[in-house]
Order: structure tokens, then C-alpha cells, then sequence
């Protein structure tokens, strides 16, 4: 991680207490509009976007900062902000980072500036996950809504039924569950629905997964062996363990640790089962740092051992993959079986 | 409900619920109503609600030696330049009193009904964190479970069919044994000593001993892979039951048990498995010895009926006790115990007796008094229906 992602993230929460003062002052209706609480909000937002612009500087990509503020956008009109304050609340930052970060502050200072520039011209609103014309389009809105009434017996036996056809799992993953849980996200992003839809969701389709074990696990010699897990910290782990299904379809010995594993953990096990690969996903963009700590530990013990990475930052930037050391990224899990077999046979 | 200034001063008394007796007054600091043992407590409650501009849910004991002490919970927020206190028995008892203050539209009971609602919306996204994590690490045991489970079943089949294979194998060899056995037990007296003969017999029943339990061991393994396939043929039932009653009478020579053998004058045939007939018939007459009383008799009856033919099998031993009756046909039902003296016994035979005689359509059945003997019949039907 460079020094000056470092340093934004250790002075983090005195950074974002001098971009809300400077807000203030430069806009006393502030205090009206969002009443004597409203401050402390308005800190931890900065602190999220510093939390961003972090791993924006540390991996290079100005994308990862734009897609962030993107994201914030569609975010805060939903939460009824307005907009104004967020390019505010920007300027702010640019102008703090200019004073008060030695060194780099020209690297995060364009950052931001870049987004700011492009604040206007991103999309209030988000298009659907699903299109009714794609490959289970249909199944995955008739899935969504089950999980949205909260009937998880409906949405399992809406798939079950599907595999029974001949639907493969695979298809399953990537044209049912992966839009039906990327529209559950959106739905959250736009403030429809709540965290707890949000769980419950999860929570039905990792139970509905298990349901399929008898069609991914299968006796027989494989050819590989994998270790599939997510950065430490990272609480998001449907993708991971997709990858780590579609793996064990395609005759890989998979070992699936799940969210959140320690780098000791998971080194000690690529040790034991002797892998051929390692397969690590982060969703949050504030794990990246994690992830590039990872990925120097495993170097460092293990060094040919290739690095598989995937997730939501990497199909935001594709770049961050050899930004970080990793050896390939895959932006689905069915894109990732193909580069990990590549990347076996090296 | 009280409005303080700056320094903690109660300046109003906003709400009291005369119940809670807490004899705080204008003009004093809201401290004297509390504990003196809490006081530095309430001092931090204090200090927080000035550094913070709010502080929620302390629990801070109140009143003294004379009213009793009494816990109540203390939250505070800013008020123009002071502050509200809330003091309630219960955190519960926020609600109904925000409700109640906020259709007077105060506004610092807005802003305290806030921070309420803050704080609890926080606690419930750290318990909904909390509870993902053990979501995630179920489904990720669940799935190691599931892996291992497909493994092991595969490990078990491996070994069965090395088992099978071992067991199968070592038939031959016995075959050799028990054959040579019974040659040499044939040859005039003069040759043999009887002392020899004695051992000479000793191997050969040892030796067919060994192949009745490989003929339930395969049977076994057969049943449990699903591939107990039946070789159905006419053949006199009669003829079998005669044939396994002598071969049996090795068992009886130390005991002075007779076997009676009430059969047919002419032969019954009946489309069966021989070999699987045979092997059934084995095991219980092999059964009734094991479990009789010295100086008793075993009766073996072959009747025909309408839909076919019974076989029955009489003793007069030691009888079953009821608790094994009710799991009779499962495996190992009657424990890898042994018969009256001595003689090995592991458990599978009535098992495997009645997965036989189930896939002829036939059935079977145990009448057993404890201490007076046990009586098993067989009944086969003359078209062995259905084959599993
Ligand atoms: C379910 C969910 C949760 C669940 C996760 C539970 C769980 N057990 O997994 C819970 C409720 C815990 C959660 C919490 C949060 N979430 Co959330 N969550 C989601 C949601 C809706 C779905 C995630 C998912 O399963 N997607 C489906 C899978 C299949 O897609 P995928 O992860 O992209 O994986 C595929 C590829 O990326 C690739 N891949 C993935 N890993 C790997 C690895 C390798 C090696 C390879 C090759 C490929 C690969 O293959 C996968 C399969 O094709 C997403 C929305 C979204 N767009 O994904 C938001 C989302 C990720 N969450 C978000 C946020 C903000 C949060 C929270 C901060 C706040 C909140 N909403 O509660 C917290 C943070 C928690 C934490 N500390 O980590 C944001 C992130 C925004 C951003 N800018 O970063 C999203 C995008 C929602 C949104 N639209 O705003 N979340």
C-alpha cells in the first residue's frame, strides 16, 4: 500500500472532521437542513469516501473512486440528499487533501477532482439486474419476487424444478441467482427494500445451493486441487463459493473456506492439501488493501503458487488484478474456471 | 423529565411519574437523586452528554437509605443551552414517553426519539452482522459436510467390494480344506486312528462353518449394494431341507440334540434360489441348535399350502427375549453374542434370512416363549413374485 493511501486511511476520521467543518463554513444552512445529528452523518459519509479514495490511490485506478461516487449518487437521491452536497462535500475534500496531505495529495487531490468533474454526468438511478429477455431471465424475477414475499420454499422449488428439466448449475448460478442477488443490491442502493431483505435473501439462496450439493459433489479422481476463500473482513461470499462449485464441476479437488478467513488459515491449508491454486474474492472495495497483504504473504511462503482474484472491484477495474500481483482474474465463475485451468497448466 | 443547565442544574422538572419518588428539585443538581455509590457515575453520564451533545441508556442507581434504591436508565440530549434528562425504570418505557411528549412537539424530545431510534437501528445492524457470520459459516460447514460425506460413501463402497472380493476368494481355498477333510475322514478305520478321526472331523466342520459365514458375509454385501439378484429354478424343498439337516448334524454331536426331520414322501418343488434357500434354511437350522438345551430335539417340517409351501423350524431352547423380537430382521439384532456353548454367532443371519425370503414374495415368521423355545417358518410362494 503506497504512503499516501496509508496516511489517508490513519488520519481518516480527522481528514473527514476538517472536510465537514470546512462544508459548514463555506454553507451554515447546513445546520437547518440536516439538524444537530446530521454533522456526525456527514463525517462518516467522508470517512467512506476516504475509505475509497484509499484504495483508489494505493492500486493507482481513479475508476474505483468514480464508480464509488457513482454509487454514492444513486445513493444519497434515494435517501433524499441532494446531490450539491455530495459535489460539496467533494470540493471540500480536494481542498483539505490539498492542505493537509504532505507529499501526495496531487495523486488523491485528481482523484477527486476527476469525480467531481464527471458527478454530473452519472446516472441518478440504476437500470434493472434482470432482463426478462435474458438466458433465466424469467426464473430469476419469478426468484426474486419469491425471496422479496419472504417465501423461500417457492423460490427453492421455483429451481428445483428448473434442475429437475436439466437446467445445469452453472446456469443456475450465473442467470438466476447472481441478477436476483445483484437486484437485490439495487434495491437496497435505491432504498426500497432493507438490510434485512437483504439477509434474507442471502440466507435463502446460500440454503438453496446446499440443496444442490448432490449435483456438484461427486466421487472420482480430480485434477486438481484448489483453495477457494474471501479476503479477511469480507462478509460477501455467494460469489466465492460459486466459483468454488463451478470449480468442483469441472473436476477440481475444492476446498471452500467461506467468508472472512484469517491469512494464516487459509496459507496453513494451502500447505496441507497441497494446492495447485489459490482462488480468493473481495467485494468491498475497502478490502483490497487486505487482499494485497494476502496475496504478499502467500508470495512469500509459497511463491509459484498462482493467484486466482475475482469480485465486485475487479469488474469495476480489471487492472487492479496485476495492480495488486494477483496471476488472473475472472469476471464470473463459469469466465473463472477456464482461466484457472490456464493458469494450472502453466 | 428534567431540564438542566449547563453545570447539571435542575432548572424544571419537565415530567414526573409520581411512582418513582425521587425527590429531585429546582435549583439542585439532578444528582442528589441519585445513589451516593453511583455518584461518579452520574458525573460521567454528565461529562458524556456535555462532550457527545447526547448520551444514552446509563443505568444509574437512585434514591437512599430511606426510599430504597431503585435502577433507573438516564439518557440525555441538548436543549437551547442546556439539557433534557430522561430518567425511566425501563428502556421500554422510552417509547410510550416519547410518544406522549412528541404530540406536544417538543424539540428535544424529537431529537431524543432520534437518537433512540439511532441507537437501536445500530445494535440491530451489528446482531444482523452477527447473525450472517453464523449464516455463512453453517452453509460453509454444510458444504464441507456434504463433500466429505460424497467421499466417505465412495471409501465404503471401495472397501466393500475389496471385502467382497477377499471374502469370495477365500472360498476356493476352504472349499480345498473342507474337501480333503472329508476324503481323508472316508477312508477305512484300520487307517485312521479315532483320536485322528476326531480331529479329522474337527477340521471339516470348522472348515463348513467358515463357508456359511462367506455365504452371509457375500449375501450381506449383496443386500447392502442393491444387487441381490435371484436364480430362480424349480427345485424339491424337501430335497434341501433333508440335505442341510445332515450336513447340521456336526453341530449336534456335543450337545445330544436329535434332529427331526418331518418331510414330504415326494419331492416339492417350488421355483427358488437354491443356493439362497439353502443358506436360509442353513442359518436357522444352525440357529435352533445354537440356542437349544442338551438332550432336546429340533423338529424340521416341510408342509405345502395353497399359495405354496412352509418350512418350519421347532427348538426347544433358550427362547428370544421380547425386546429383540421387535428388531428380529435388522443386522446385529441379536448382538454378536453367542449360543449356548460357545458357538459363534454374528448377528446377520435372521438378517439376511429375511431379505432372501422377501425378495421370493415370500415371508417369514417367529413364535418365541422365553425359556421354552423358539419356532421360525418360512413361507415361499409357488410364484416367487417379485425379485429385488
Ligand atoms: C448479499 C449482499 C450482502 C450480504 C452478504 C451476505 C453473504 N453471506 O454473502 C450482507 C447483507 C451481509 C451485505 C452487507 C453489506 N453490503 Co452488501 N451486498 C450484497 C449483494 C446484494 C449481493 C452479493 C452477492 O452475493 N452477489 C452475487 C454474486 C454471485 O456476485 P459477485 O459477488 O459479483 O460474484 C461473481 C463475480 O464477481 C465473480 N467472483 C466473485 N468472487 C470471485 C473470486 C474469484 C477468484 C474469481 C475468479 C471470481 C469471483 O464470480 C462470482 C460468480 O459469478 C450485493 C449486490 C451486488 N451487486 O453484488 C451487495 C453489495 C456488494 N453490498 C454493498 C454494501 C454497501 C454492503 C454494506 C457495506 C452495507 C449493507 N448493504 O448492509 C455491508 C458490508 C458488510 C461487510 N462488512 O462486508 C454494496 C457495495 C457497494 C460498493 N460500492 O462497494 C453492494 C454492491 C450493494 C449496492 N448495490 O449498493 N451485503
Amino acid at each position: 500500500m503506497s504512503a499516501t493511501a496509508d496516511l489517508i486511511l490513519e488520519r481518516r476520521k480527522d481528514l473527514a472532521e476538517a472536510v465537514v467543518t470546512l462544508q459548514y463554513d463555506r454553507r451554515p444552512q447546513l445546520v437547518a437542513r440536516y439538524g444537530p445529528s446530521g454533522r456526525g452523518k456527514c463525517v462518516e459519509d467522508v470517512q467512506y469516501h476516504l475509505l475509497f479514495l484509499a484504495e483508489a490511490v494505493a492500486n493507482d485506478s481513479p475508476a474505483l473512486f468514480c464508480e464509488y461516487v457513482a454509487w454514492a449518487k444513486v445513493l444519497f437521491i434515494n435517501l433524499g440528499i441532494a446531490v450539491e452536497d455530495l459535489a460539496e462535500s467533494l470540493v471540500a475534500l480536494d481542498d483539505v487533501l490539498r492542505i493537509r496531505l504532505p507529499g501526495g495529495a496531487e495523486i488523491a487531490a485528481s482523484i477527486v477532482g476527476q469525480a467531481r468533474a464527471e458527478l454530473d454526468k452519472m446516472p441518478g438511478d440504476l437500470p434493472s439486474f434482470i432482463r426478462q429477455e435474458a438466458a433465466g431471465g424469467e426464473l430469476a424475477r419469478l426468484y426474486l419476487d419469491a425471496l422479496m414475499a419472504g417465501d423461500r420454499h417457492k423460490a427453492s422449488r421455483l429451481v428445483m424444478d428448473k434442475v429437475t428439466a436439466g437446467m445445469t448449475i452453472p446456469e443456475v448460478y450465473l442467470d438466476v441467482f447472481q441478477p436476483a442477488l445483484r437486484e437485490v443490491g439495487r434495491l437496497w442502493q435505491m432504498n426500497r427494500i432493507t438490510v434485512a431483505h437483504e439477509h434474507f435473501a442471502t440466507a435463502a439462496t446460500q440454503a438453496i445451493m446446499a440443496q444442490l450439493y448432490p449435483h456438484i459433489f461427486k466421487a472420482g479422481t480430480k485434477h486438481h486441487t484448489v483453495i477457494a476463500t474471501c479476503v479477511g473482513g469480507e462478509l460477501h461470499e455467494i460469489g466465492a463459493r460459486m466459483v468454488g462449485d463451478c470449480l468442483e464441476l469441472d473436476g477440481w479437488d475444492t476446498h471452500y473456506l467461506g467468508a472472512n478467513s484469517p491469512a494464516k488459515g487459509i496459507i496453513r491449508l494451502l500447505r496441507e492439501r497441497q494446492a495447485d491454486l489459490l482462488a480468493v474474492s473481495a467485494t468491498l472495495t475497502a478490502h483490497l488493501h487486505q487482499l494485497a497483504d494476502l496475496i504478499g504473504e502467500v508470495r512469500q511462503e509459497l511463491e509459484h503458487l498462482p493467484i486466482l482474484v475475482g469480485g465486485y472491484p475487479f469488474n469495476l477495474d480489471p487492472s487492479l488484478c496485476s495492480k495488486l500481483g494477483a496471476d488472473g482474474w475472472a469476471a464470473d465463475a463459469a469466465a473463472a474456471v477456464a482461466v484457472a485451468r490456464r493458469l494450472v497448466a502453466r | 423529565m428534567l431540564r438542566c443547565n449547563g453545570e447539571g442544574c435542575v432548572e424544571q422538572i419537565l415530567h414526573e411519574d409520581p411512582s418513582l419518588q425521587t425527590g429531585v428539585r429546582p435549583g439542585q443538581p439532578f444528582t442528589t437523586m441519585v445513589c451516593p455509590g453511583n455518584l461518579a457515575k452520574a458525573l460521567d453520564f454528565f461529562a458524556a452528554l456535555r462532550r457527545d451533545g447526547h448520551a444514552f441508556d446509563w443505568e444509574i442507581n437512585t434514591g437512599g437509605a430511606a426510599a430504597g434504591v431503585q435502577t433507573l436508565r438516564f439518557s440525555g440530549a441538548p436543549l437551547a443551552d442546556g439539557f433534557v434528562v430522561v430518567a425511566v425504570p425501563d428502556r421500554h418505557d422510552l417509547d410510550p414517553l416519547i410518544g406522549a411528549m412528541l404530540s406536544i412537539n417538543n424539540e428535544a424530545v424529537t431529537e431524543l426519539h432520534r437518537l433512540y431510534k439511532d441507537r437501536i437501528a445500530q445494535g440491530a445492524d451489528e446482531f444482523l452482522d452477527g447473525v450472517s457470520q453464523i449464516n455463512n459459516e453453517l452453509a460453509t460447514a454444510q458444504r464441507e459436510l456434504a463433500k466429505a460425506n460424497v467421499q466417505l460413501r465412495a471409501a465404503i463402497e471401495a472397501k466393500e467390494r475389496l471385502i467382497g472380493m477377499l471374502v469370495h476368494d477365500l472360498r476356493t481355498p476352504l472349499g480345498v480344506i473342507g474337501g480333503y477333510a472329508e476324503f481323508l475322514e472316508g477312508r477305512p478305520g484300520g487307517r485312521i486312528d479315532p483320536a485322528e478321526r476326531n480331529i479329522i472331523g474337527q477340521i471339516r466342520n470348522a472348515s463348513r462353518y467358515m463357508s456359511a459365514l462367506i455365504d452371509n458375509t457375500l449375501a450381506q454385501s449383496a443386500i447392502q449394494s442393491g444387487s441381490l439378484v435371484l436364480d430362480l429354478r424349480p427345485t424339491d424343498l424337501a430335497g434341501i431341507v433333508r440335505q442341510v439337516a445332515d450336513t447340521n448334524a456336526f453341530l449336534v454331536a456335543g450337545k445330544n440334540i436329535r434332529i427331526i426331520a418331518d418331510l414330504p414322501g415326494e419331492p416339492l418343488h417350488i421355483a427358488v434360489d437354491a443356493i439362497r434357500i439353502e443358506q436360509v434354511i442353513n442359518n436357522i437350522i444352525s440357529n435352533a441348535i445354537k440356542y437349544s438345551h442338551e438332550s432336546t430335539v429340533v423338529v424340521v417340517a416341510v408342509t405345502a399350502d395353497a399359495g405354496g409351501a412352509v418350512i418350519s423350524v421347532r427348538d426347544r431352547g433358550i427362547g428370544i427375549a421380547p425386546e429383540v423380537m421387535a428388531r428380529l430382521f435388522q443386522p446385529y439384532a441379536r448382538g454378536a453374542g453367542g449360543g449356548i456353548s460357545g458357538e459363534p454367532s454374528y448377528g446377520l443371519g435372521l438378517y439376511i434370512c429375511h431379505r432372501i425370503v422377501t425378495a421370493h414374495g415370500g415371508s417369514m415368521t417367529v413364535d418365541s416363549v422365553v425359556g421354552e423355545g423358539t419356532t421360525v417358518r418360512v413361507h415361499l410362494p409357488t410364484a416367487a413374485a417379485s425379485i429385488r
